[in-house]
């Protein structure tokens, strides 16, 4: 092809430009592999499924018997002038009729629902797979790419599913059913017209091969498009402030010929692949007709034989048609079906062991035993790094942006595995035990926020569904949320996200901290967690933190060292690595980089 | 007919009748427009109708050959073997200027069809690019992308199916009505009968398509949706184990669309039987009626079978546009949905643009002036003196945010605005940068109305450094001069030392040329507030506003833009919004704000001395502190 598939340039920093996933390229998904997983999903409803096929053999059947009434007409009432049969023959074609409509919804409804089920079997394998990937998959990967792959390339295999599929299955049937009894009635004619078989095979793979690529360049770019989409929704702000309008909408539309190029480029081969089979179905007919004329008149074969012939004739040349038609379809499928199995292709980097152990409640000793951690290979980020968190105490870290600290964070949760070293918690190996016993006793408040779509109290209870309402309520009060909540006219059922009510940057953060305090975990990692807070706010979550720390262990990140001077331990970070570290006093006497901090933040003392 | 007409005029058409909730007027005129949108492509169009007639007509003439060739080669017994040569001669050729014809109008018709839609996209999210932030509070990012993505490409599938469908299928229709009469004209009669049985099916069955064809649409973009927000917050998911439940949800609305999926299905499926059944059932009247007058000697048996092949072919146009009705029904409602975006004006618009003010008897004298202050305002001679005159804001009705402030600056100065979450200090800068537009009061800049001033030339004006930093993808220079070519690498340098993101740039690999993904990620929040901060530095505003801007940062970072702020505010008006009174108590004037009104204002060591607000504020910082 003229234009070959180029990968979009994606940009990851540190991650390079791979295309997906690992970086391991999936193994390009046959049709045949499509086809064999959706007969994998379908043979879990076997009698749905027999009873289909039993439907399409008995379509084909009674299409089959059709002409043979015609012929029947033909050569014996006609020129027997049998009047009171051609009655009997019309009720056998209105019979046929009836039958063949039941018959075909029957079967459509049959394969209907066993194609839904593979569906919906299919969706929620791809959802529970992504959910179980891990953090770092979801760093590389564009959000509007993973999107179009859920819901776009699923619905492209569902067009065909749902269309197309009944369609290939009957023809397929027909088509069997009239060759082999044409070649039983006529096997010279039946031959000459099989001759122009293998060029429509030729040319179905010649087309079919292009018609893919190009589909998968048509699925890249829609894509691309909507995650451009998504981008400039988010920094609207942005772009308004510097009225980029202009240029985004530049950017936008080179996007948009992209996808134009890729859907002009495919029509094109659909379009010219059609009426090539088209053509060569015409000239089977031809040859049909030329030759079996010259056989009647010969009188060795009667006209009535070759009119049905030809109306036999036209009948496998229909399911030759229709797949033609369908070839796009099954072409583009199997281009999202590749997009698709690059998600389920993609393995997890971190998973569970096999007969991972349950962790058991634990008192939250916490030990990182030189630990060598990079995200990628060219930047290493902690180096034989060893830290060790007292159980039930506050242990801070402080230090510059990039130092490493929230790497920590999540090393901790297990969101990364370290290259090298171990991390284990009571003894336990974190790599050792199950993510969900693991994860079920860590409760991390961090920067980023994250609020769902509903209400207030749904968001709260995230992560504990089976608590009270009462226990929502707490958690709030302790948060110092339910002043805010309250005050709202709907209370707890407040909506927020997109469509609700809209918060500040503290209102989110504090029902943040009242999930982690409803949560309850034995280990909290308080990320930055008041970095936007007002002083006022911050001074009453401190209060609350104070109290939901107490017996717990505790990792507290912060840029600013009014949050971490009650701390019992505090560690100053430098580039991956500890260079101080004490309690807050001790640090102060020590007059190093902790006291330079200290002053840098502190200058109203000399003020006041 | 222009777009903005073609909006024009589907305004026209609400008005007209407000009190119908029926959407056939709202059809008719999307599709009004988006004829206004086709007709550059007359010719185009055209150039398809003329294929699609040849590509027909030699399709159809081949049941017709056949004919011919049973009834005087084949029965007559004339064994006219070359008669028959020449058919098939015919026939071949017919055949392949089906196969060219058919090329050429797919090829024809896509072209049309993508270029149509490609505009419209582009023309879309332009428009809602020039939406005000109202707007995007309103809507969900969700939808706007639905409408950017997915009803354009509904509306693609309208041309690329529906028209083509129509084009093909109609004309076939109509060609095969005309060969029935040209052979018999008393069959073809009776063979009429069936298009108003046909037209009362597709009828009964319209209404209940359309239900069963939404609620599979409303339940897919409910699945969506849930995809969509859980994608972005899978850290969270995970962190909090929640992925039983949460694919049980998933589960659950998958089910639901699955359900209802099938419904549709069904539907789909007993409509298009009741044709086949209908063409098996004309077929057997047919062969009756036909076969007792080819006995009868009153038709020839070449006709009959003609006609048998015709009123097969008859029923596939039907079939095929039957088919095209749920396409037809979602480009409709995606059609219909694209104007309504289109037909949104932006609430904040430049004052061209912006309806006449309402006072008219002193539209005059304003106008006058107004003429007069714009001529003396450019950009370069801003000095920066900035007047909030008595201004009121609401997000919505009744919950003022900021109330009766007035707020005079003067050029140069360095303010600091504090105040507890919600005191309304975001909503004033939004107001300054006109990301809406106030209830009462005004805004001045050098004494012009920032309503006055086009919205290009104020946000050159006003330089603001948010919270979270927005990076796109693209390099770091890039990032910085905002892609605008006449900012020349050196002034980027320049910037980047200025506010010390210069070292931290070369350590990267690639250092300029590091190219940034759309959450920046691989920097930390840090280096990402300083890239963020040197772009401001570049395009060197005459106003400066910090919002909260060294929030989220180290100590570090924090002190090298603070460092940079004391020189950068020395020739500009600046406005530092903050949480951590340290970061302003070097303002010439702060603000203390509450309940959007100002409550106190004056230096450091006034306001301490004031004992009011501040003092606690105050307090309270150096309370965590004392701890």
């Amino acid at each position: 092809m003229s234009d070959p598939y180029t990968p979009a340039p994606t940009f990851r920093p540190g991650g390079g430009a791979k295309r997906f996933g690992t970086g391991e390229k999936a193994k390009p998904a046959s049709i045949y592999n499509m086809f064999a997983r959706i007969y994998t999903h379908a043979r879990t409803q076997l009698p749905l499924l027999i009873g289909a096929v039993l439907c399409v053999i008995a379509i084909s059947l009674l299409e089959f018997i059709v002409p043979q009434l015609t012929r029947y007409t033909i050569d014996h009432i006609i020129p027997n002038r049998l009047f009171n049969k051609l009655l009997l023959i019309g009720g056998g074609v209105l019979g046929a009729a009836v039958a063949l409509g039941a018959l075909r919804y029957a079967s459509t409804s049959l394969m209907a629902s066993i194609g839904q089920r593979v569906l919906y079997n299919l969706r929620n394998d791809l959802y529970r797979h992504m959910q179980s990937l891990d953090v770092s998959f979801f760093d590389r990967n564009r959000t509007g790419d993973l999107m179009s792959r859920v819901t776009n390339d699923v619905s492209i295999l569902q067009q065909m599913i749902s269309s197309s599929m009944m369609q290939l299955f009957t023809d397929f049937f027909t088509f069997t059913a009239i060759a082999v009894y044409m070649l039983w009635i006529d096997w010279k004619l039946t031959l000459m017209l099989l001759a122009t078989f293998p060029f429509m095979l030729l040319t179905t793979k010649v087309f079919g091969k292009r018609m893919r690529s190009s589909f998968r360049t048509v699925q890249e770019s829609v894509a691309d498009v909507s995650d451009h989409l998504q981008n400039t929704l988010t920094g609207i702000r942005l772009i308004k402030a510097f009225t980029a309008e202009e240029y985004e909408s530049e950017r936008f539309s080179e996007r948009t010929q992209k996808n134009m190029d890729a859907n002009i480029q495919v029509t094109r081969l659909r379009a010219a692949y059609e009426p090539i089979i088209d053509f060569l179905n015409f000239l089977g007919l031809a040859i049909v007709l030329v030759f079996g004329a010259w056989l009647a008149m010969k009188d060795q074969m009667t006209v009535g034989t070759i009119v049905a012939f030809i109306a036999y004739l036209r009948l496998l040349q229909n399911p030759i048609r229709h797949f033609s038609r369908i070839m796009n379809t099954v072409q583009q499928s199997a281009a999202a079906y590749e997009r698709i199995m690059e998600v389920m292709n993609t393995k997890a980097e971190i998973v569970e062991k096999q007969h991972a152990a349950i962790l058991p409640p634990v008192n939250g000793h916490i030990v990182f035993d030189h630990i060598d951690f990079a995200y990628s290979n060219d930047s290493t980020l902690l180096e034989r790094f060893s830290l060790e968190l007292e159980a039930g105490k506050v242990t801070a870290l402080v230090g510059s942006s990039g130092s490493g600290k929230t790497t920590i964070a999540h090393l901790i949760a297990r969101f990364y595995d370290p290259q090298n070293g171990e991390i284990t918690i009571d003894g336990y190996s974190i790599k050792d035990i199950t993510l969900a016993s693991l994860r079920e006793q860590i409760g991390i408040v961090s920067q980023d926020i994250v609020l769902f779509n509903g209400t207030i109290a749904e968001n709260i209870r995230y992560g504990s569904l089976q608590s009270t309402d009462e226990e929502v309520m707490a958690a709030a009060e302790a948060a110092n949320a339910a002043g805010f909540i309250e005050s709202f006219p709907h209370g707890y059922g407040t909506q927020i996200g997109e469509r609700g009510v809209k918060l500040s940057g503290g209102q989110k953060q504090r029902l943040s901290i009242a999930r982690a305090i409803l949560k309850n975990p034995r280990i909290i990692i308080l990320d930055e967690a008041t970095a936007s807070l007002d002083t006022e706010s911050e001074q009453h979550i401190q209060d609350a933190l104070a109290m939901l720390l107490k017996g717990r262990t505790c990792m507290v990140i912060a840029h600013r060292l009014s949050t971490i001077q009650k701390a019992d331990r505090i560690y100053v970070l430098e580039k991956g690595k500890i260079v101080e570290f004490g309690a807050h006093d001790e640090l102060l006497r020590l007059e190093g980089r902790y006291s330079q901090l200290y002053e840098l933040q502190f200058p109203q003392t000399d003020v006041s | 007919m222009r777009p903005a007409q073609a909006i024009h005029n589907w305004q026209a058409d609400q008005k007209g009748d407000p009190g119908l909730p029926e959407q056939k007027p709202e059809y008719v005129s999307a599709f009004r427009t988006l004829y206004g949108y086709a007709k550059p492509h007359m010719w185009g169009f055209i150039g398809v109708f003329c294929c699609t007639l040849i590509a027909i007509l030699s399709d159809l003439l081949q049941p017709f050959l056949m004919k011919i060739a049973i009834d005087d080669n084949l029965l007559s017994g004339k064994n006219d073997y070359k008669g028959l040569l020449t058919i098939c001669a015919i026939y071949l050729g017919l055949s392949l200027s089906s196969l060219l014809f058919t090329y050429l109008q797919s090829n024809m018709l896509q072209n049309i069809g993508q270029s149509i839609v490609s505009r419209i996209r582009k023309q879309l999210f332009g428009h809602i690019l020039k939406q005000s932030m109202r707007y995007f509070d309103r809507m969900s990012s969700g939808s706007l992308i639905t409408h950017v993505s997915s009803d354009t490409e509904a509306l693609n599938q309208f041309f690329n199916q529906v028209l083509l469908s129509l084009f093909r299928d109609g004309l076939t229709l109509i060609f095969i009505i005309v060969l029935m009469f040209q052979l018999d004209t008393q069959l073809a009669l009776y063979c009429l009968i069936l298009l108003p049985i046909i037209w009362a099916i597709a009828i009964a069955f319209r209404s209940f398509m359309r239900t069963t064809y939404q609620l599979a649409r409303t339940r897919l973009s409910r699945l969506v949706a849930f995809v969509a927000e859980n994608l972005s917050g899978m850290n969270l998911v995970q962190v909090f184990h929640q992925q039983k439940e949460q694919e049980k949800q998933f589960n659950e609305r998958n089910s639901q669309y699955f359900q209802a999926n099938l419904r549709e299905i069904r539907t789909n499926v007993v409509f298009g039987r009741t044709f086949d059944i209908l063409s098996n059932l004309s077929i057997a009247f047919v062969t009756w009626i036909g076969g007792n007058a080819v006995l009868g000697q009153h038709l020839e048996f070449g006709v009959l079978y003609a006609f048998i092949t015709y009123i097969r072919q008859f029923f596939q146009p039907i079939n095929t546009i039957t088919q095209q009705w749920n396409t037809l029904q979602s480009a409709t409602v995606a059609i219909t949905r694209i104007w309504s975006v289109f037909a949104n004006k932006p609430d904040v618009m430049d004052r061209e643009l912006a309806p006449v003010d309402l006072r008219k008897e002193e539209l005059n004298e304003d106008e006058d002036e107004r003429q007069a202050s714009l001529s003396s305002f450019s950009l370069e001679q801003v000095k920066g003196r900035i007047d909030f005159n008595r201004i009121s804001f609401s997000y919505e009705e009744g919950i003022p945010i900021i109330r009766d402030l007035d707020l005079h600056i003067n050029s140069g100065e360095l303010i600091g605005v504090v105040g507890t979450t919600g005191a309304g200090k975001s909503s004033l800068i939004s107001l300054l940068c006109r990301f809406y537009d106030v209830k009462a009061g005004s805004i001045l800049i050098d004494e012009t109305d920032v309503r006055d001033i086009p919205q290009a030339t104020l946000h050159r004006l006003v330089g603001l450094v948010q919270q979270e930093p927005y990076l796109y993808s693209g390099s770091i220079i890039e990032n910085i001069r905002m892609f605008d070519k006449s900012i020349s690498r050196e002034d980027v340098i320049r910037a980047c030392e200025f506010v010390g993101a210069d070292t931290i740039i070369n350590k990267l690999k690639d250092g300029y040329e590091t190219k940034l993904s759309e959450r920046g990620s691989g920097l930390s929040a840090g280096e990402r507030q300083l890239i963020s901060f040197a772009r401001i530095i570049v395009f060197k505003p005459k106003v400066l506003i910090l919002d909260e801007a060294s929030a989220n940062l180290d100590s570090h970072t924090e002190q090298l833009i603070q460092n940079a702020l004391q020189v950068v505010s020395q020739d500009r008006t600046t406005i530092v919004i903050a949480h951590r009174l340290s970061t302003i108590m070097q303002a010439d004037r702060i603000i203390v704000m509450s309940h959007g009104e100002i409550v106190e204002q004056g230096n450091h060591q006034e306001l301490l001395e004031h004992d009011g607000h501040y003092k606690e504020l105050y307090e309270h910082s150096q309370g965590n502190v004392a701890v």
